[in-house]
Parts: structure tokens; C-alpha cells; sequence
């Protein structure tokens, strides 16, 4: 069987947006679709197709036709809004749901058309109706053993899988997937990386940075929300 | 002998590789396996299954990722 390669976004959705694994507290639609869109900027900051200028302004690096619908909304807003810092965008991602749903659309609709997904529709307050996106467990279970595969074993570790298993660190997701020994062991191994794979990683702290931004704006954001 | 199948539990106490990862190895095709009708159990010839692994190793070794180990077998014959 063979499997389309799945972009970081979509890679995060899928795990992130597992209702199943979020026993206590169910992701607000709004984090999720955040984190999405800052997924899609991420990986293309990891591409060097955007980089972050010496103003600390997120800007095309290089003019690239990108395959991919979402990355390619994300460098037309890129280029037709005004410059700002990561963090500026990641908090008009969160206020702005028009764009974000938009963002969160271009990264969902080919895993449902893939059947990685399916839309379920259910009400409510038993009264409006309303949709959500629910991953199979086989498209999870995939990614997560990969990780495992990866991260969890000898040998070098692919960067996407890198950066989605930082992803999952830094949005708190790792405890809904592995074990608390296997989450120490990820930790730990994601600090090593640099030092193991230097040369494949020279934006890598860059990206942290960027991740830790986009974490920021979302406690900001639960905290103000709480009040 | 060659023709001998194992599971996966065994291929993990055989290789000392976690469960996940022979998983993961098999749905990406990185190693044989044959599937019984009844029950659509997997099976692993223990041999060439054990063989593939260390091979798999020893080019992660050499500085290969997962998925370039997937290119180098596609590019040429898959035991």
C-alpha cells in the first residue's frame, strides 16, 4: 500500500485533532486551527522558502511555486500584508478565524478526499449544527510509529519527523501518544539532534525559536480566555 | 530453515527492535512478510526478515534516514 507524503501540518492535524487521545480537555477549534497555520509557516521557514529577516519579520526567502494549496495561501498573505514578526502572525492567525478556517480547509480537505479523515457533522447544544474532523487510526498510528521508528531508534531522523515530534512537545501532545518513559527519551533525543545531525540543522534553532513564539500566543491566548 | 515464519513478537525477541517499529518497517515495505488467510495474521520468514533488519541498521549506520532506505531498496531488487 502506498501513502501520499503528508505535509507537517497535516501530519499535526491528524494527531492533534484525535479527540480520542484528549481525555480531559477536547482542543478549542481555534488552538487547533492556530497551530495549523503555524505548522504551515514552520515548515516552510524548515524549507528556507520564508525566512525571518534582521527586524525579525517573517519574509519570502525565494519566490517558489509550491505544490501544496496551504503553503501557498500562506506566501500570498506573506506577500500581500504588511510585515511582521512571527509572533504577529501567529496572534492575527488566532484572531482572524476567516483566514485561519481557510488555512485549516487547504490542509484537511485531501486527507478527507485520501480517507486519512473523515467530517462528521453533529449539533451544538443539540441545536446548531456543526462539523468536525476526525483522523482514522490507522493514518495516526502510521505517524506515530514512524516517531517511534525514528526518534526512538538508532540512526538519523528525517526532518519533518523531527520538527513534528518538536511540534508535539511544545502544544503538549506527546503524553497523549507515548508513554511517560518514551516522551523522556523523545525529549531527550530531540536535544541530541543538533549535535548529531549539525549540518542538516543549521536553521534548527531558528525553528525552535518560532515554535516557542507560536506556543507563547497560545497560552496568552487560554490564559486571557480563562479570565 | 529458511521457510521458517515467525510473528511479531517473536521478530521483536529475535531482534530486539520494538514492536512499532517492525510495524512500521512492514506497512512502508521494508520487510517481507506473508499473510495467512485465516485471521489475515502476518507472518515474517524469520531468516530473510532477520537478515533485512540488520541491513537496515547497518545503513542507518551509514547515515541514511527511513525514507532514503525505502529509495535504495526500490531502486534496485527487494529481497
Amino acid at each position: 500500500m502506498t501513502h501520499a507524503p503528508l505535509t507537517l501540518a497535516q501530519e499535526f492535524v491528524l494527531l492533534a485533532s484525535d479527540r480520542e487521545t484528549h481525555k480531559r480537555k477536547k482542543p478549542a477549534k481555534s488552538y487547533l486551527h492556530t497551530y495549523a497555520a503555524g505548522a504551515v509557516l514552520i515548515e516552510l521557514l524548515s524549507e528556507e522558502i520564508v525566512r525571518i529577516n534582521d527586524k525579525g519579520k517573517v519574509e519570502a526567502a525565494r519566490h517558489e511555486a509550491v505544490t501544496d494549496d496551504a503553503a501557498a495561501l500562506m506566501l500570498d498573505l506573506l506577500e500581500r500584508r504588511k510585515p511582521q514578526t512571527l509572533k504577529k502572525w501567529i496572534q492575527s492567525f488566532y484572531s482572524q478565524s476567516k483566514v485561519r478556517s481557510a488555512l485549516f480547509r487547504m490542509i484537511v480537505d485531501p486527507l478527507v478526499a485520501s480517507g486519512a479523515m473523515t467530517e462528521e457533522s453533529y449539533q451544538v447544544m443539540l441545536l446548531f449544527p456543526a462539523s468536525r474532523y476526525v483522523p482514522t487510526a490507522d493514518s495516526k498510528n502510521r505517524i506515530v510509529e514512524r516517531i517511534r521508528a525514528e526518534l526512538l531508534e538508532n540512526g538519523p531522523v528525517d526532518r519533518q519527523t523531527a520538527l513534528l515530534a518538536l511540534m508535539l512537545e511544545m502544544s503538549k501532545l506527546v503524553r497523549n501518544y507515548f508513554s511517560e518513559y518514551e516522551g523522556n527519551e523523545l525529549k531527550a533525543r530531540l536535544a541530541r539532534l543538533h549535535e548529531e545531525q549539525g549540518e542538516q540543522w543549521k536553521s534548527i534553532r531558528q525553528i525552535r525559536k518560532a515554535m516557542e513564539e507560536l506556543n507563547a500566543v497560545m497560552v496568552s491566548a487560554a490564559v486571557s480566555a480563562s479570565v | 530453515m529458511q521457510s521458517e515464519l515467525v510473528t511479531v513478537s517473536e521478530l521483536v525477541q529475535l531482534s530486539g527492535m520494538r514492536y512499532s517499529t517492525l510495524k512500521y518497517y512492514t506497512e512502508i515495505g521494508l520487510l517481507p512478510f506473508v499473510q495467512l488467510d485465516a485471521g489475515l495474521v502476518r507472518r515474517y520468514p524469520r531468516i530473510r526478515a532477520l537478515e533485512r533488519l540488520e541491513d537496515i541498521r547497518s545503513l542507518k549506520d551509514k547515515g541514511l534516514t527511513i525514507q532514503q532506505i525505502v529509495e535504495h531498496y526500490s531502486a534496485g531488487p527487494v529481497g
